[in-house]
């Protein structure tokens, strides 16, 4: 992943920004001595120019445009503005300069290809204090950004002399200095490096980019602290690291970031967000994923996923309690802090990327064929019941078997094939354009995503079923300097999608294919003679017509829907020095709108089976098995309508000064509240405002660079709770130490480990998210005074019937409580940061929290109690621990080759510490103390019976079963399977371990990365409900149950599918071992290949940069787990997910 | 700014959020309390109930995909760790009956409160409550055995300990709602004072009365009465839960308790149900006595109902009732399902025309119908028998010469469909004569109108339908059904005498009191007096002397007169006679011919068991685990 900015700066701009480079050019002497073999290409080119009344400044860009030099001069060095009269014909440049400084105390020098205009005086005076010695030895080197390119222009001064030189356009420069001497390197944008010249001969600089966000400066809760002293745990991921083929950002999240659990469950278009956790889940409340804020305002995750990496200026994750204090009342699982870009002052600076990319599933569920189908359902029914009537005839089976049957009578569909294409399309554009001057500086942004489901589109009607998702976005950031003290910053934002797809989610249609026969009927008959005038499609069906046709269902319609978010933001930043040094007063106001609303447009299919077929013909008459029923014109239905606002208020008030230069001292105290209103409430007290307000507060010390203290509050306040119970207090504190900062710090173990820092936090953070989403009010009693599932209805006149008339009654959902209050989180976090050899950095925190004062159900509470509603108490306690790792290494092994590698570890894992539950002591292993809070409590499964003499010997277990069922585990001994045998299995479903690798290559032009991402220590079960095969005589067969299954000819006790039913078996589906499935992976999440154009020929063309790159995601998994994609879990029947093979091209001018 | 707005800006309840207390503001929110309350009435008249399908009355399609909770009692798969029809925990198509009484409890703590409630009715309110609040505990009781009394509410924050209540012993209790009833009694209305278009299906007097003798005769009986099976039911308390001597005279206050209803009924009004008030004339006396005996159950509060169910909760029940008796819509076979099957098992409980068991009738022995019952008759329906079996139809012998009320109360194989928009019969016409608005007849075998369509559903399993449970002004048409809906009998008069019956029997033995009751009902149904049928027609003519004899006279009587009305399940169950259940068994539905429709086939591939066991429910398992206290039912 390629770090995206504008890279180089145009020469020209140099002089217009005074550069340093320039005047620090200017202070130099050794020009001749330096550059006189230069001249070559200043004797050799020759121009010629007619100018009269022209001001130096045009004369210079005259002699620009027409060669390729490039003239630097120090303003105040010449009057630019002086008009002159220049005449001549094809002289070299040397000679115009001459004529041109004739009579002035202006001289110039020529570097290859560069002209630096400087005073006589200094030129004479740097000749004469040449003082060339004996120690004195050439060294070579070039220059290189991060990225690899190589930098021109850059200044390279030996520390405390006035010597120096610039690089050339390849970035390679050429100094004489003694052994003891130090280089400064400098450039516009980038940060001064000094390097010792020591014994080399050679060296090697990249210049890292000065963004302050993502070096120097850390973001922090509601500001920005300088990096050393942050002791927090805080991620920050660079914004090129997300950037992967995908429309969709939280998909780039799984092993990537480090303390993030990540996984995603579906592949499709607009509904393939990926989970995510912070250190993963230690709340039983209905809110675990984190608190995302993007420019300090709350967003979703469904906003999350929009938002384009081109757009993202720093991306951090804030995971231990000093980080999130000040978030209060939602920082409990974690924040994700997000930046976008501002404009920087500057010329406009545009950016323009393209991608296609076509996708395809991962692994697509393998179904039976056919006539394996028809014989094993024929089994289904017999091996039940002796006395069932098979379903197919062998004549069916037979001539299905046929390769010349007629397809309409003896149909044999491939439904994945007939309903889907192997792959689908997505476009992405993505264009941004920032600059400003000093009083204004503007970012603007747009994006188009443009994905394609891979339905296929159906030329029966002229509307399109397949899924077709377009997102735009729009952004606006402008920064205004009122004054030089004031700045106002608008943002705003809109996402809009637009989605066309069928009236079933992808989802669904994959599902709905799952649960449809393949031999009963068509998707739809060729017309025959009766129909010959049939204005509808015949779609195929049998019996009454319903039966599953996802071909008719998917084709019958479509819908759309259309969501729109709008956020506004206006922020204002003081600054209040006046009143006492580096305190600044920041003010914001934020506001978001969103609407969503969906429609559908639908007819009714018809439906025929064939009737009379006769073979010697080939001739079948259709019946038609709802001709009332059906419909020839789409019918409307309005669908849902979505719609809700929040505002956001903020006020800071941070101090920020240095004492004696070793006694950093900083202060701030912030005050939010935030107001959230739905439209669409279920009940009177949801419908009510959700409000939240704080203060918090944080103070920071640090003394010399080495020691550093933090200490952070939050009070918060919720609407949740009485008044009692309103607000509380949650305070944290850390240490930090720079070790390498010491003085004891030898120089060998600076080499060694330029850097090595450890802390310490510790804090309480809260939790109002507790319970469900609509418990909302919990000092108070939920009454339904009309409910209808509580009426009655009396009396002779209509009153007696599903329709008559009756009064509704009253229910309770919840019992008022005045006790509820906020959840309560303690963060420890331990961690250290180190580098070694200046090219590997490491992070690692190890991490515990103790959740407490979770709200769940009072265990203790008996049916004979008679209460409605579950009663509810702050009394579960939870901890999480484990620990994250990253590490970066960069390594510039020459001009042309550099390496980066990285690699992220994360360990969360959960615990129980108090749920309330009955007394387990008689069995203890149902107790959930002491297991994660994903868990599975489930039967042991031993095998599948052998035979009816042994189910009469074993314990009772549920509804009916037969041998080749599957024989569970009589835990207690108590003669019967029920749930007091369930035992605790596998892992827990959430995964423990994300983690993820990549490494990423650089030759010249050439760049390639790769990335590698796996999960471990998680289960999922496969779904024997929803895999069961014959469910109502359509749902589909597994190939692997086919092939592996108990059957009475070959009774393996130890097959993947047990005794095949018509239906699900109450006995077979319960949760347990039998269906347990390892889900840990690894898998080549991503590759990417690009070129970069060398600027010499882009340069020609005004382009500043262009990459080609081709990328692919998912290419490669590694799994135990064969029957779909791993990650997809127990939702292995939906839309798969993706692999995606991409093209794109970026641009900068 | 921080501290002014605090408090204010997170206060964002507005005045006048519905909290509880605002149910008894005022009398039209204080009554929909007392509906709330009759909500709670359990699944009676719906396909839920577990005594429809539970037991050997009707069966229906057993699909285990969609197979209705009573089926699942019926096959036998009750079970422990999620019971059927868990009427405790309200789990599986259960009701939760302990949240109803709770309710009762909140209506009778707060009723006295409500300001603009006249006495008068605030008193009938409450003894409403009161009879409610027993109906729950008799339901429960009747289901579980021993339960706890919740006469109060425990308060929500009660501790855990106060909460683990005990159950207590079975009498008891029968004690507590006995009491309670009587409570209830002194206020409520006669039947009389009920504004019939408006209150009917309300409490009154002679209900709370008939449920006392019920609870009393359900205490009298074997399962309750000195039954040793439970001898080792003690809870840790050391309290035995069960009663375990048997005391001859608990029958002779049940049989008190059931004239002192009887005696209330009469004042009321209340007496058997004889003719029928309606417009349609010049009915054979066949039709005449069907529809009789079918307008007992299916005519909205006729003269024997005590208490009716008002509502229809479910909409598929109906569907499943009617019969398909002219074809229909194939688009719309879902819409008249027809697969509330008889039983093979109460078809053969039906008297024959003698008004004695087939298997006791010595015409039905020396003719050998009895012996040949299961076959297809050859000699094709003539004469008298048109009434019954379409006119040159053939049917198989046991659907011949029965007591009116299996014409009356199930449908068959070319027997003839009274009603359902179809009156008009003409005694001479064949299938393909009968006209447009002619009396059906029910086509059942394979492909036909009422047979089986396809494999799944839509079709009786057993060849049987239930007429009983449809009034004869419902109709179907091609495309359409239309049910006359009518209250489920709760309590009913004709249950209280043979109550009373059985009650005198065991009290006293057989004598002319007993009898008469017993002949009240078989009059209506057509038949001779018992005493006299059974002197004329059966082989144990001294069967009506004995009180053994009499009590399984009574016993079929009760299982014939009340089918498909929810007491064969329980009496099964007192009478501890559970493994009397016969399995299923139906026509080979399949068959397309006579010849080979008319062969019975087991409907189920397994054979269903009953145990001591499943006299009573299991206490669901997490509710014993999180009530130490309580103590499970035997063999569960």
């Amino acid at each position: 992943m390629k770090n995206k900015r504008i890279k180089n700066v145009g020469i020209r701009e140099f002089r217009k920004l005074k550069c340093i480079i320039v005047a620090c050019l200017m202070a130099t002497s050794s020009w001749s001595v330096e550059f006189s073999a230069n001249l070559a290409y200043s004797q050799k080119s020759q121009i010629s120019l007619n100018l009269s009344n022209k001001t130096l400044k045009e004369v210079f860009k005259e002699i620009e445009k027409n060669s390729e030099f490039v003239i630097f001069y120090y303003e105040g060095v010449i009057d630019s503005n002086k008009r002159v009269k220049l005449n001549v014909k094809k002289q070299t440049v040397d000679k115009i300069l001459d004529t041109l400084f004739e009579g002035t105390d202006n001289t110039y020098n020529i570097v290859d290809k560069q002209i630096y205009i400087i005073k006589k005086e200094d030129k004479e005076k740097s000749n004469e204090s040449l003082p060339i010695t004996q120690q004195q030895k050439k060294v070579t080197g070039k220059v290189i950004d991060e990225l690899g390119e190589p930098l021109p222009g850059v200044a390279i001064q030996v520390k405390g002399t006035p010597r120096g030189v610039t690089t050339d356009i390849d970035g390679s420069f050429t100094i004489d200095v003694r052994d003891t001497d130090i280089l400064v390197f400098s450039y516009l944008g980038m940060q001064d490096q000094e390097v010792p010249v020591a014994n080399k001969k050679q060296l090697f600089v990249t210049m890292k980019e000065k963004s302050d966000e993502l070096e120097e400066v850390t973001v922090v809760a509601f500001a920005k602290q300088k990096k050393e002293s942050v002791v927090s745990s805080i991620s920050t991921i660079k914004p090129g690291e997300l950037k992967v083929p995908s429309s969709n950002l939280t998909t780039a999240f799984a092993g990537r970031v480090a303390g993030v659990i990540a996984y995603q469950r579906s592949g499709e278009p607009g509904r393939d967000n990926t989970d995510f956790f912070i250190r993963g889940v230690t709340t039983f409340g209905y809110k675990k994923d984190p608190l995302i804020l993007l420019d300090n305002f709350e967003i979703t995750s469904a906003d999350l996923s929009r938002i384009q990496p081109d757009d993202i200026e720093s991306f951090n994750i804030m995971k231990d309690a000093a980080a999130t204090a000040l978030y209060g009342s939602r920082g409990a699982n974690g924040v994700i802090l997000v930046t976008t870009k501002r404009g920087q002052e500057g010329k406009p600076k545009l950016n323009f990327r393209v991608e296609h990319a076509i996708s395809q599933p991962t692994k697509m569920v393998e179904l039976a064929d056919p006539i394996t189908y028809m014989k094993l359902h024929n089994e289904a029914i017999k091996t039940r019941n002796p006395l069932g009537i098979s379903l197919y005839s062998q004549s069916k089976i037979a001539n299905t078997m046929d390769p010349n049957r007629n397809p309409y009578v003896y149909p044999a569909n491939d439904w994945y094939d007939i309903m889907f294409k192997p792959s689908s399309t997505t476009q992405r554009f993505n264009f941004n354009l920032s600059g400003g001057g000093k009083v204004a500086r503007y970012y603007v942004a747009a994006t188009i995503n443009n994905d394609n489901g891979n339905l296929r589109v159906d030329n029966l009607n002229n509307f399109n079923n397949n899924i077709n998702l377009k997102r735009y976005q729009l952004r606006t950031n402008v920064d205004i300097s009122v004054t030089k003290t004031t700045e106002l910053k608008f943002r705003m934002q809109g996402s809009f999608d637009d989605y066309n797809g069928p009236i079933d989610s992808g989802d669904d249609v994959y599902k709905k294919v799952m649960n449809a026969n393949p031999v009963l009927f068509p998707p739809y008959f060729a017309k025959d003679k009766a129909n010959e005038y049939t204005m509808h499609t015949l779609f195929g069906n049998y019996d009454k017509g319903d039966y599953i046709n996802p071909y008719a269902d998917m084709v019958r319609g479509y819908k759309e829907y259309s969501t729109s978010k709008i956020f506004a933001q206006f922020e204002l930043e003081q600054k209040l020095d006046f009143i006492t040094k580096g305190l600044v007063f920041r003010g914001l106001f934020n506001t978001s709108r969103y609407s969503y609303f969906d429609l559908s447009r639908s007819f009714k299919p018809f439906y025929y089976q064939t009737g009379n077929y006769d073979p010697k013909t080939d001739e079948y008459t259709l019946i038609g098995l709802n001709e009332t029923s059906g419909t020839e014109f789409l019918s409307y239905d309005p669908g849902s309508k979505d719609v809700n606002t929040t505002t956001y208020m903020e006020a800071n008030l941070s101090w920020n000064r240095t004492f004696k230069d070793k006694h950093d001292v900083s202060a701030m105290v912030v005050f939010t509240m935030r107001n959230y209103l739905t439209g669409n409430a279920k009940d009177l007290q949801a419908s009510l405002p959700a409000r939240n307000m704080n203060t918090a507060g944080r103070l920071t010390y640090g003394y010399d660079s080495r020691y550093f203290l933090e200490a952070n509050f939050g009070y918060n306040g919720s609407e949740r709770f009485a008044k009692k119970e309103r607000f509380g207090f949650f305070p944290s504190a850390g240490l930090g130490w720079m070790v390498s900062n010491e003085n004891f710090y030898s120089e060998t173990m600076e080499k060694i480990m330029p850097k090595l820092k450890l802390k310490a936090t510790y804090g309480l953070v809260g939790n109002d998210a507790i319970g469900s989403e609509s418990e909302r009010f919990f000092y108070l009693s939920n009454v339904n005074m009309r409910d209808d599932g509580k009426g009655y209805s009396f009396g002779t006149y209509g009153n007696v019937g599903p329709s008559g008339s009756s009064i509704s009654g009253i229910s309770v959902s919840r019992y008022s409580n005045d006790q509820i209050t906020w959840e309560i989180a303690k963060k420890l976090d331990i961690g250290f940061e180190l580098n070694l050899f200046d090219k590997l950095e490491i992070q690692a925190d190890y991490f515990h929290e103790n959740r407490s004062n979770i709200l769940m159900e009072r265990a203790s509470i008996p049916s004979s109690m008679g209460l409605q509603a579950a009663v509810k108490a702050n009394v579960g306690e939870a901890s999480g621990s484990g620990f994250d790792f990253s590490a970066d290494y960069n390594h510039i092994i020459n001009k042309d080759f550099w390496v980066t590698g990285r690699a992220n570890f994360t360990f969360a894992r959960s615990k129980y510490i108090f749920n309330e539950e009955p007394d387990y002591s008689a069995t203890p292993w149902k107790s959930k103390i002491g297991y994660s809070l994903s868990q599975q409590w489930g039967f042991v499964a031993e095998r599948l019976f052998i035979d009816e003499e042994e189910i009469r010997n074993s314990p009772k277990q549920f509804g009916e079963y037969k041998a080749g069922d599957i024989k569970y585990k009589d835990i207690n001994g108590d003669g019967k399977i029920s749930d007091l045998d369930q035992v605790p299995i596998g892992f827990p479903t959430d995964p423990e371990i994300i983690y993820g690798f990549g490494i990423s290559l650089g030759y010249k032009g050439f760049d390639f990365s790769t990335f590698f991402q796996g999960s471990a220590r998680s289960s999922f079960w496969i779904d024997p409900g929803a895999t069961s095969p014959f469910v109502n005589q359509q749902s589909a067969l597994l190939k692997a149950y086919a092939d592996d299954h108990w059957s009475e000819n070959n009774r393996n006790v130890h097959a993947l599918w047990p005794r095949l039913s018509e239906g699900s078996m109450e006995n077979n589906t319960k949760m347990s071992t039998w269906f347990m499935q390892d889900g840990s992976f690894l898998r080549l999440k991503s590759l990417e290949l690009g070129y970069s154009l060398p600027r010499k020929i882009l340069k020609k063309a005004l382009i500043g940069d262009l990459r080609v790159y081709v990328s692919g995601t998912n290419l490669l998994t590694f799994s135990n787990f064969k029957l779909w994609d791993v990650e997809m879990g127990g939702n292995g029947l939906g839309y798969p997910i993706q692999k995606v093979y991409n093209i794109g091209i970026q641009l900068n001018f | 700014m921080v501290n002014v707005s605090s408090c204010d800006y997170l206060d964002v309840i507005p005045d006048n959020v519905a909290t509880i207390e605002y149910a008894f503001r005022n009398r039209t929110e204080a009554e929909r309390y007392l509906y709330t309350l009759y909500s709670y009435i359990p699944n009676i008249g719906n396909l839920n109930a577990p005594e429809h399908l539970g037991c050997d009355e009707a069966w229906e399609m057993n699909n285990s995909d969609s197979r209705p909770n009573g089926l699942n009692i019926g096959l036998g798969y009750q079970n422990a760790a999620d019971p059927y029809m868990d009427y405790w925990t309200g789990g599986r198509g259960g009701k939760p009956l302990w949240i109803a009484i709770r309710d009762c409890n909140i209506f009778l703590e707060q009723v006295e409160g409500v300001k603009d409630l006249s006495e008068t009715e605030m008193r009938r309110w409450i003894s409403e409550a009161k009879f409610l609040k027993a109906y729950y505990h008799f339901y429960l009781l009747r289901m579980y055995g021993p339960i706890p009394i919740m006469d109060n509410n425990l308060d929500v924050s009660a501790s855990p300990d106060e909460v683990k209540v005990y159950r207590e012993p079975f009498d008891d209790v029968v004690i507590y709602i006995s009491n309670l009833l009587d409570e209830a009694y002194e206020n409520l209305p006669q039947e009389n004072e009920l504004i019939e278009a408006l209150e009917a299906g309300r409490i009154t007097r002679v209900a709370a009365k008939t449920l006392k003798a019920k609870l009393l005769v359900m205490a009298a009986s074997p399962l309750f009465n000195g039954n040793t099976d439970y001898a080792n039911i003690v809870d840790n308390r050391g309290v035995h839960l069960f009663n375990q001597t048997y005391d001859e005279n608990k029958w002779r206050i049940a049989a008190d308790a059931c004239k002192e209803a009887i005696d209330i009924a009469d004042k009321d009004n209340k007496k058997l149900y004889m003719q029928i008030m309606d417009e349609i004339t010049d009915l054979d006396k066949r039709f005449e006595r069907e529809l009789i005996l079918r307008n007992s159950v299916t005519d909205k509060w006729n003269c024997e109902l005590i208490w009716g169910k008002t509502q229809w909760d479910q909409d598929e029940f109906r569907r499943d009732l009617m019969a398909r008796i002219v074809r229909v819509n194939p688009d719309n076979t879902w819409l008249i399902r027809s697969e509330f099957a008889a039983h093979n098992g109460l078809v053969s409980r039906f008297y024959s025309s003698h008004g004695v068991p087939i298997e006791e009738d010595k015409e039905w022995l020396a003719k050998g119908w009895y012996a040949k019952r299961n076959e297809l008759r050859p000699e094709p329906s003539s004469g008298d028998e048109v009434y019954y079996v379409r006119k040159n139809e053939q049917t198989a012998y046991q659907n011949y010469n029965r007591e009116p009320r299996f014409y009356a109360f199930v449908g068959f194989d070319r027997g003839i469909y009274f009603g359902c928009g179809y009156t008009k019969f003409d005694s001479t016409s064949v299938y393909e004569t009968v006209p447009d608005d002619g009396v059906k007849d029910l086509r059942m075998r394979a492909r036909e109108a009422n047979g089986l369509q396809s494999m799944q559903n839509n079709h009786s399993r057993t060849g049987y339908v239930c007429k009983k449970l449809v009034n004869y002004k419902s109709s179907v048409t091609y495309s359409k059904l239309t049910f006359e809906y009518y209250p489920f009998p709760i309590l009913r008069l004709t249950d209280l005498y043979l109550l009373y019956a059985e009650a005198l029997n065991e009290a006293q033995g057989p004598n002319a009191e007993t009898y008469k009751y017993l002949d009240l009902i078989r009059e209506r149904a057509g038949l001779e007096g018992v005493v006299d049928s059974w002197n004329k027609y059966s082989n144990n003519p001294q069967k009506t002397k004995s009180k053994e004899g009499l009590r399984e006279i009574i016993q079929r009587e009760r299982n014939i007169e009340l089918c498909f009305e929810h007491q064969r399940f329980w009496d099964l169950r007192r009478w501890k006679k559970i493994t009397e259940i016969e399995q299923p068994r139906g026509w080979n539905i399949q068959g397309e011919t006579a010849e080979e429709y008319y062969r019975v086939l087991p409907v189920e591939s397994s054979v269903i068991t009953f145990s001591t066991r499943d006299y009573l429910w299991p206490i669901k398992e997490s509710e014993m685990i999180i009530n130490k206290n309580l103590v499970q039912n035997y063999g569960w």
